[in-house]
């Protein structure tokens, strides 16, 4: 993994963190391949509409090119790839 | 077991021999009994031969059932046990081959039918009624359901084709031929299979054809409706009398569900109508078992309903109408005369005046027994949580709209307290359903049954009130504290499944701005049309199936500083809920609103919708709005959401403290 993208990661990690408020939790803690939702980070719904909207406000990614795209939520991976390709800031 | 395929073959020069190939992946013996066609595929018999099928002519066309006859006898004499009948025409697949033969090894005396799947394809509407016409036919003939008794794609036991007396030899075979195995003891099996209509070359003569069939359901019917039993070819298994005899009431139960669906009993009901209006003086008891038994319909529904036409005001009803029709005017006087001496003219005038009731009764009571049955069984299918969804249907059928139309408002309000009762005595569901909320409420006697038909009374009340208004009777609207609302600047209107809500929807928008209902479009059937009603309102709905429950699509239209409409007091499925305290318990609402409200900066106006008597009027209360913190770049605290729920509990709870019958959130409430 190039540099720049492990540290769009990081950055992307402490920006979840701080968005979400998951106070109990380091940038550290969240693992690359562990799914988002349930038994991985223990996200839920609440946090999914959280995460599109971080994604509009700080990467300028529009809604529409979230929808219908469940996939890209599966780990944290898929997430940070997906805004990576198609972040507008 | 041995089983052969046959395929009956006249002039379908082009697909035959596919078939015949196709077939014989699967099955060993594979015959064409080619009917006298006049065109046949080149070097028939050398590709034939080729294949390993065997080919058996008939000199000239003579009809498929004698193709099925011929191939019967041969197979008969070969030994094998049954045949599975395709059609040369390509319309079956032969792939489904495996699926009769499955069948087969596991079942013995037996007929097995191919089901054509008819929703799927484009079938052409004459074939749809063409179908179920010769369905009920031969449910009227047999007592027994068969999907598609027009299908040529079967497997047929080989035997009985020397044992039945068989007449027919065209089309109008395979109706008998089924309608016969079916009286002699075989048990009928059916198979799903799929059917191509294109390019398809039928024989079938609309007219001739036709004609046949309709001799042969006239011979069909009279002939099973002989005192004679039919002859049977499969051994039967005794009735156990003994067993009756020792469990009277499990006797009773069976009698009671014996065809106990909607049109079951209404035409059990019918016929038992039509019979017992009919002067058959004395014998209409027996006239009506006979006919149940012989057509097995429900004996009890066809008996009870006599009752309803007991002498002397049916008889009565009857000569009169005899009366009038002979003579022009009524029967008014009633003298030694008229009633003793010229007695031959009364009953006359009463077998008249009957042949013209009992058929109107009779469609007057099927439509009345079909409506209730209908609406008793779809309650059993639901499940508790969801029963407000579907309640709606359920009430909602025709009945009571014809009801209003013909009766009036009292009078329907008078008929749905009688059937909520009903449901109260009957609906063990829904009663479960609404015991948490009916045990918070009344702690003292919330099982008590008074309390839950008072709930469901009230919920088909409001229906009835909005089915009034749809019939253009206009209600009366109250609306308290609007001034709070704020239409063009983005607000979350919160409802609860209180008063009558459903009729409300369209009232809450505001004449020239956009409204959002987020519901889900296939629970909600009546939406759209709830919605038409709105007028300059515009309406769009948000359904919760989308991404995220709908609520980034509901972020968006506040954001247009555009009207959302959601329910408030129960989450779906799945969708983030927290329990606030309601009255001595607690209950679950849903967190959606409220994050909505801290994501966007949005107040919530809670509504309530309910009707108030002297004079009847609807009241929509808009109450004060909650605000709640705005979110900006973080995520609402759940603190925050949770003081909104706890808010709008409180509302529910002076609500409910006030119109305690008026709350039909069934469900998840926590004691």
């Amino acid at each position: 993994m190039d540099e720049q993208k492990a540290a769009f990661r990081q950055e992307l990690k402490e920006n979840l963190i701080d968005w979400l408020q998951l106070l109990d939790k380091t940038a550290d803690d969240v693992k690359d391949e562990e799914p988002l939702f349930k038994e991985g980070l223990g996200l839920d719904s609440l946090d999914a509409v959280e995460i599109v909207i971080l994604m509009q406000r700080k990467y300028g990614i529009p809604q529409a090119e979230v929808e219908g795209k469940r996939e890209i939520f599966a780990t944290f991976a898929t997430l940070a790839d997906f805004i990576e390709s198609k972040r507008t800031k | 077991m041995k089983i052969a395929c046959v395929i009956p073959h006249y002039n379908h020069p082009k697909t035959v021999l596919s078939v015949a190939e196709r077939a014989k992946q699967y099955l060993e013996t594979v015959w064409i009994v080619d009917d006298g066609s006049s065109a046949e595929p080149e070097n028939f018999e050398e590709r034939a031969a080729a294949l390993g099928v065997r080919l058996i002519r008939h000199e000239r066309n003579q009809g498929k059932g004698a193709a099925l006859r011929t191939a019967a006898a041969e197979l008969e004499k070969a030994g094998f046990d049954y045949m599975i009948v395709i059609d040369a025409d390509g319309q079956h697949n032969p792939d489904e081959l495996p699926r009769f033969t499955a069948l087969l090894e596991e079942n013995s005396d037996c007929v097995i039918v191919g089901c054509r799947d008819f929703d799927s394809v484009e079938v052409p509407g004459s074939s749809r009624f063409g179908r179920k016409f010769s369905n009920f036919w031969c449910r009227l003939e047999t007592g027994i359901r068969c999907d598609d008794t027009q299908s040529g794609f079967r497997a047929y036991p080989v035997k009985p084709f020397s044992q039945l007396q068989l007449h027919c030899v065209r089309y109008n075979f395979e109706i008998e031929i089924l309608v016969k195995l079916l009286w002699a003891g075989y048990k009928l099996l059916e198979v799903p299979i799929s059917v191509t209509y294109e390019k398809r070359i039928t024989h079938f003569h609309p007219w001739k054809d036709n004609f046949r069939l309709s001799l042969l359901h006239s011979y069909l019917v009279m002939r099973h409706l002989l005192p004679i039993p039919h002859g049977k070819l499969v051994r039967q298994e005794d009735k156990h009398y003994r067993e009756i005899l020792r469990h009277p009431l499990q006797f009773i139960q069976k009698l009671l569900k014996e065809d106990a669906t909607p049109s079951g009993l209404a035409l059990s009901a019918a016929v038992g109508t039509f019979l017992a209006v009919l002067p058959l003086i004395g014998v209409h008891m027996l006239v009506i078992l006979y006919l149940c038994i012989k057509l097995r319909l429900n004996k009890v529904m066809a008996l009870a309903i006599q009752n309803l036409f007991m002498p002397p005001l049916s008889p009565f009803l009857c000569i009169q109408l005899g009366y009038f029709l002979r003579n022009g005017h009524w029967w008014t006087e009633f003298s030694m005369k008229t009633c003793v001496y010229e007695m031959h003219h009364r009953v006359w005038e009463w077998l008249l005046g009957s042949l013209v009731l009992a058929p109107l009764w009779a469609v007057l009571i099927y439509g009345i027994v079909y409506a209730l049955a209908a609406l008793f069984q779809r309650k059993k299918e639901e499940s508790a949580p969801n029963l407000s969804a579907k309640r709606g249907n359920w009430l909602g059928i025709g009945f009571f709209k014809v009801l209003l139309f013909c009766g009036g408002y009292r009078l329907s309000l008078f008929c749905a307290w009688i059937v909520t009762w009903f449901y109260a005595v009957f609906d063990r569901t829904a009663h479960k359903a609404a015991l948490p909320y009916l045990m918070l409420r009344f702690p003292q006697d919330g099982t008590k049954k008074k309390h839950f038909h008072r709930l469901i009374y009230e919920l088909a009340k409001g229906l009835i009130i909005s089915y009034r208004s749809g019939l253009g009777r206009k209600i009366q609207i109250r609306e308290e504290g609007r001034d709070d609302l704020q239409a063009d600047r983005g607000q979350i209107l919160v409802l609860a499944h209180f008063g009558c809500w459903q009729s409300a929807m369209t009232l809450l928008g505001t004449p020239g701005h956009t409204a959002n209902i987020m519901a889900r479009p296939d629970k909600n059937g009546n939406l759209d049309k709830f919605l038409a009603l709105g007028g300059d309102r515009q309406f769009r709905v948000i359904s919760t199936e989308g991404f995220a429950g709908g609520i980034l699509d509901a972020a968006d239209a506040l954001e247009r500083e555009e009207t959302v409409i959601i329910m408030g007091d129960r989450a779906v499925d799945g969708a983030p809920a927290i329990s606030v305290p309601f009255l001595s318990g607690e209950l679950e609402l849903p967190l959606s609103p409220w994050q909505l409200a801290a994501r966007c900066g949005k107040p919530v106006i809670p509504v309530l919708v309910f009707l108030q008597e002297k004079p009847l009027q609807l009241v929509l209360r808009y109450s004060k709005p909650i605000v709640l913190p705005s979110a900006g770049d973080r995520k609402p605290k759940t603190e925050d959401l949770k003081a909104g729920a706890i808010a709008y509990a409180k509302i529910l709870e002076d609500a409910v403290q006030q119109q305690p019958y008026s709350f039909f959130r069934f469900g998840n409430e926590k004691n």
